[in-house]
């Protein structure tokens, strides 16, 4: 079930917070627990059984570890963690790809199973690896009961695109939580602008990147320069926002029954810098690949070399995590190279200004890396964008489009940048002293979440078109 | 600009001090206040602190209090918070019980002209692959109860996205192959790929090693031919054609095989006709939007039939009249006049006088919006909105059709021209020979020598049919795209002289088309689809043939509950 279709909004949610909200209190974690399970069963319960196995094993191994006398015993239940979890992820995800390539150049096997991705198997994957390590480190508790920990994974809230929640994060609120009517307020308001972010403007721009840059159809052999030019254009938006709705989603619904999940964007296109970009850019899975694999091999505290070695592992899983291909590996490592670059060379001599317009168009080509899987298309684009394709430069097709959506461009851009945070934040300062500003603040405020909500669902209803990208992962 | 900010924001602070200490509130509110705050506060938090970091957070915290002690402002923000949330709930609940009136819930759309996601049924497989709850989603929110009204919103709110040029291309980024020219082999035997397909006689041979095409998605395919490449100006749209050699070359291979299958049994003609683009638009503009030339594809497309295959001319009689309505303006098809101009040219092809079209009765249906209206949902297209003309055969008006072309006595009375005077304004199209219909017959009492044809067409067939009807007395139609018929048992069952391939040279030059077509002519369609007909029609052949010579009308009729018996039978 994607949190943008008529029956999660219309069904699902509006039972599950009904039945959240007028239950017995001591009877809410059944009940985030009982619609979780059924929510991630919505796809094929068959894949239950591994969500569950993992949060089980982890449960073990966590425990295990508390319980340790040795270090020794530490490091057994913690490797035993890894292997299980990592084996099941790779199995599931990667066994397929690693096959081609050992078919591709040796000839064998001749036949590469065909494993189905179960649906956020990422995501819970990562988390449960954050929480026995934090665990390891002595950071958490183990949680002693399976039912919280499989609470923790499955929480339907982010099981199957994320943020990636740490255990510490969530811990206390398991146990207790206290949403006050400012937390629903604003779990209410941030879900519908994230609503709206991913049905009006995600949508909208992957329509036009799917009309002008179709994956996997080879029309993109034929696409003009102007074309490829709006097409990664809105591409790139269609990116952002679609899963920083998905986020905002997440973190709304979390703080409507009382979760404080940390945020996962913070206004990336915005940044001075590829290093930047990163630390604003999907956070909570930046971070973990900081924690839990840059920061262990040495981080930064090591010679050059080393450092360079760490960024390069770190990047290549990077890469590797967003999907079982090579374009996504070179897509990891092409930020590895920047960032070295950045490191190294430009250490951060570069005006603001340029800094920004130099990390736009690394993120932009980046983009074309990370959209097309079949590496003809990916060339072909990448020669596109600088006008080397050999199809002239613009179409009667591409003007159309480009003149169609243009308040939907611009739209979206100011949607990329804070703006609104700020001008909210203005709003709400002016109507602090000032009865005329107040009365238009609380009523902006009252207004805001129904209209996205009724737009968003509106949105929804017209548009048979509906696929969430991240989703693959 | 920051600094500024900070100290309005500061003053703000100040001056709330002042005034709650006059207040109070209560305590849990105040957390939860500069909980969200903070949350707020994200920019000038920052700034503040990069000025010293304790001193900074002694100022927010002492401001926090401050403004979590003064009441009004901060009681009519909850206020009017706690409204949202009321209404947001509302909207949920509302939500969910409107999705709950099943019998509210449509079946059909008219607005997309198609049936609606069905409920799905249950089984344990659907259930544990997921595809049930896919597809229970799918069906929800398909037949929302109000989800006609909302798509019809959305369309409207799409118009805000941006300005609607007057001249506009849609799905474009196709470009033709290059024409081969007519008449000079070279082209062909220099290339040696082509030659290979080439061999026999120099005219296209079926690929017999070609998959069977995937119904569904051959479906779409051809659908999207019509809104693949559109060309808008602000008084009519035009679809353009893009020319694929090979494709084209499976289409006329089928049709020779038809030919060929069909020798010493009936006439095979072909009838390959240009979009509106081809007819009404400038050359120049077609190719540099990427397009064919449809005239010469044409010609390309005959000179690839054996001579087993009589071609019909369509671009020039088309061309000649082109300043006529021949085509819509709002939907891809042609009008009857534009049909009954090809009409001619295929009475002269054949040697025949024909119909007396000037003296028919007339009626008109108005105002017509066709498919790229819905497709495109331009609103401004309204304003040149068709009429769909039909003249009545003298012959007859009267037809059967079948839904299910394997059910031989379920066939349904129509009408050759029906009165849609009161029709939904997108389905006026509809008023020719019933619609696209797997199989149908139209029996015309005023003509007696047992002259009978079958076309095998796409829609653009409807109309060309309807002036027809008065130059045979037996006229049977298969859409290509629905039928279950096999084409030789059928033609020998119901004695027929002529066949009449007709498509439009953008559904021609498809391989789906080349592959459904195929499968009627070799037969393997009636075996997919079951083997109903196709094997009583074999079956009873025989006598079939001896009938229809003698008792054509009643005993055309009884055949198919012959196939019937034989169907139920096995």
């Amino acid at each position: 079930m994607v949190f943008s279709s008529l029956v999660f909004l219309f069904v699902f949610l509006s039972i599950h917070l009904l039945v959240y909200y007028l239950i017995n209190p001591k009877y809410r974690n059944a009940v985030l627990l009982i619609s979780s399970l059924i929510f991630y069963s919505w796809g094929g319960p068959r894949y239950l059984i591994l969500l569950m196995g993992n949060t089980l094993a982890s449960w073990f191994f966590a425990l295990c570890i508390e319980k340790a006398q040795t270090q020794n015993a530490k490091r057994l239940a913690i490797v035993g963690e890894l292997v299980v979890l990592l084996g099941i992820l790779g199995y599931f995800k990667y066994i397929g790809f690693f096959l081609g390539n050992i078919q591709a150049v040796f000839g064998v096997p001749e036949l590469i199973p065909n494993v189905v991705l179960p649906i956020g198997i990422s995501f819970y994957t990562f988390q449960l690896i954050s929480y026995v390590v934090d665990v390891y480190r002595g950071k958490v508790h183990a949680q002693p009961s399976y039912w919280k920990l499989l609470l923790y994974s499955s929480l339907f809230h982010q099981c199957i695109a994320g943020p990636i929640v740490r255990y510490e994060t969530v811990q206390s609120e398991i146990d207790e939580r206290h949403p006050t009517r400012t937390d629903i307020y604003y779990g209410v308001r941030r879900f519908s602008i994230g609503l709206a972010k991913k049905a009006i403007l995600a949508n909208s721009c992957a329509l036009v990147a799917d009309t002008l840059l179709p994956t996997g159809t080879g029309a993109v052999f034929t696409q003009v320069t102007t074309g490829y030019w709006l097409g990664m254009l809105f591409y790139m938006l269609q990116i952002y926002l679609d899963f920083s709705a998905y986020s905002d989603m997440a973190i709304g619904m979390g703080r409507m029954v009382g979760f404080h999940y940390l945020e996962n964007f913070n206004y990336p296109y915005m940044a001075d810098s590829i290093k930047e970009f990163w630390r604003r850019w999907h956070m909570s899975l930046s971070s973990f690949f900081r924690d839990y694999v840059y920061i262990p091999l040495g981080g930064s505290r090591v010679e050059p070399i080393l450092i360079v070695r760490n960024l390069a592992i770190t990047w290549f899983l990077t890469g590797m995590w967003h999907g079982a291909s090579w374009n996504y590996i070179l897509w990891g490592l092409y930020f590895f190279v920047f960032l070295v670059l950045e490191r190294f060379v430009i250490q951060g001599r570069m005006p603001k200004i340029a800094g920004h317009i130099y990390a736009l168009i690394v993120v932009y080509l980046g983009w074309i890396l990370f959209r097309f899987e079949d590496f003809a298309e990916m060339g072909c684009v990448f020669l596109g964008v600088f006008g080397l394709a050999g199809n002239g430069f613009t179409g009667l097709e591409v003007q159309t489009i480009f003149m169609q959506n243009i308040f939907l461009m611009f739209f979206c851009f100011i949607a990329c940048t804070n703006l609104g945070k700020y001008l909210h934040h203005k709003m709400f300062v002016a109507a602090q002293n000032n009865s005329t500003m107040l009365m238009i603040y609380s009523i902006t405020e009252a207004i805001t979440p129904p209209i996205l909500l009724i737009l968003a669902v509106i949105a929804l209803a017209g548009a048979s078109y509906n696929p969430f990208i991240y989703f693959q992962f | 600009m920051a600094d500024r900010e900070t100290d309005t924001y500061l003053n703000a602070a100040r001056r709330n001090r002042r005034y709650g200490q006059t207040r109070e509130g209560s305590q849990k509110q105040r957390v939860v206040m500069t909980d969200e705050t903070a949350h707020q506060q994200g920019l000038p938090r920052v700034r503040v602190s990069s000025q010293g970091p304790r001193s900074a957070l002694v100022r927010e915290s002492s401001r926090e209090q401050a403004r979590v002690k003064q009441g009004s402002p901060k009681r009519t923000i909850t206020r009017q918070r706690m409204h949202a949330v009321e209404v947001c709930a509302a909207i949920m609940v509302l939500g969910l019980v409107i999705g709950l009136l099943f019998f509210a819930r449509p079946s059909v759309s008219n607005l997309e002209n198609r049936t609606l996601t069905p409920f799905p049924s249950f089984s344990p497989q659907a259930f544990i692959t997921g595809e049930f709850f896919t597809n229970l989603s799918l069906w929800y929110a398909d037949t929302y109860p109000l989800r006609e009204p909302m798509v019809g919103a959305a369309q409207s709110f799409k118009n805000l996205y941006g300005i609607q040029p007057k001249e506009a291309f849609y799905g474009g980024n196709r470009q033709s192959d290059e024409l081969p020219i007519v008449g000079d082999d070279s082209s062909a035997t220099d290339d040696q790929a082509s030659s290979d397909k080439l061999a026999l006689g120099g005219v296209a041979q079926r690929n017999k090693d070609a998959e069977p095409p995937d119904m569904k998605q051959a479906e779409a395919n051809l659908e999207a031919q019509i809104t693949n490449g559109i060309y808008m100006t602000d008084s009519a749209c035009y679809t353009l054609y893009y020319f694929s050699q090979d494709a084209a070359e499976e289409y006329c291979g089928v049709v020779n095989e038809a030919a060929e299958r069909l020798d010493g049994i009936a006439t095979v003609y072909s009838v390959i006709l240009p979009t509106n683009a081809g007819v009404m638009l400038d050359a120049q503009l077609q190719k540099d939007l990427g397009g064919a030339n449809q005239e010469q594809a044409i010609d390309y497309f005959y000179s690839r039939l054996s001579d087993k295959v009589i071609p019909v001319e369509t671009f020039e009689p088309l061309y000649e009249h082109k300043d006529e309505y021949l085509y819509f303006r709002t939907d891809h098809h042609w009008t009857q006049l534009g049909a009954y101009y090809v009409y001619e040219s295929f009475c002269k092809a054949k040697g025949i006088e024909p119909a007396d079209y000037a003296n028919w009765e007339e009626m008109t249906f108005e105002p017509f919006l066709g498919a790229y209206y819905s497709e495109i949902g331009v609103s401004g297209m309204a304003d040149y909105a068709d009429s769909v003309v039909a003249r009545i055969p003298q012959g007859t008006n009267d037809m059967y059709y079948w839904l299910d072309d394997l059910v031989p006595d379920s066939e349904i009375p129509g009408y050759v021209i029906s009165d849609l005077s009161d029709a939904d304004p997108t389905a006026l199209y509809q008023a020719f020979v019933c619609g696209n219909q797997p199989l149908s017959k139209i029996e015309n009492p005023k003509v007696t020598d047992g002259s009978s044809c079958l076309i095998i067409k796409d829609s653009f067939g409807n109309p060309f049919t309807s002036v027809l009807v008065d130059s045979y007395q037996t006229i049977y139609t298969f859409d290509f795209r629905y039928t279950s018929q096999d084409l030789v048992s059928f033609v020998k069952a119901h004695n027929i002289q002529d066949v009449i391939i007709e498509n439009c040279v953008m559904f021609a030059g498809t391989y789906d088309a080349a592959g459904m077509i195929g499968m009627i002519v070799d037969g393997s369609n009636a075996e997919v689809a079951g083997g109903g007909p196709d094997v009583a029609a074999s079956s009873t052949e025989a006598t079939n043939d001896s009938d229809a010579n003698t008792e054509s009308d009643t005993d055309s009729e009884a055949n198919p509950d012959e196939e019937s018996e034989s169907e139920s039978e096995a």
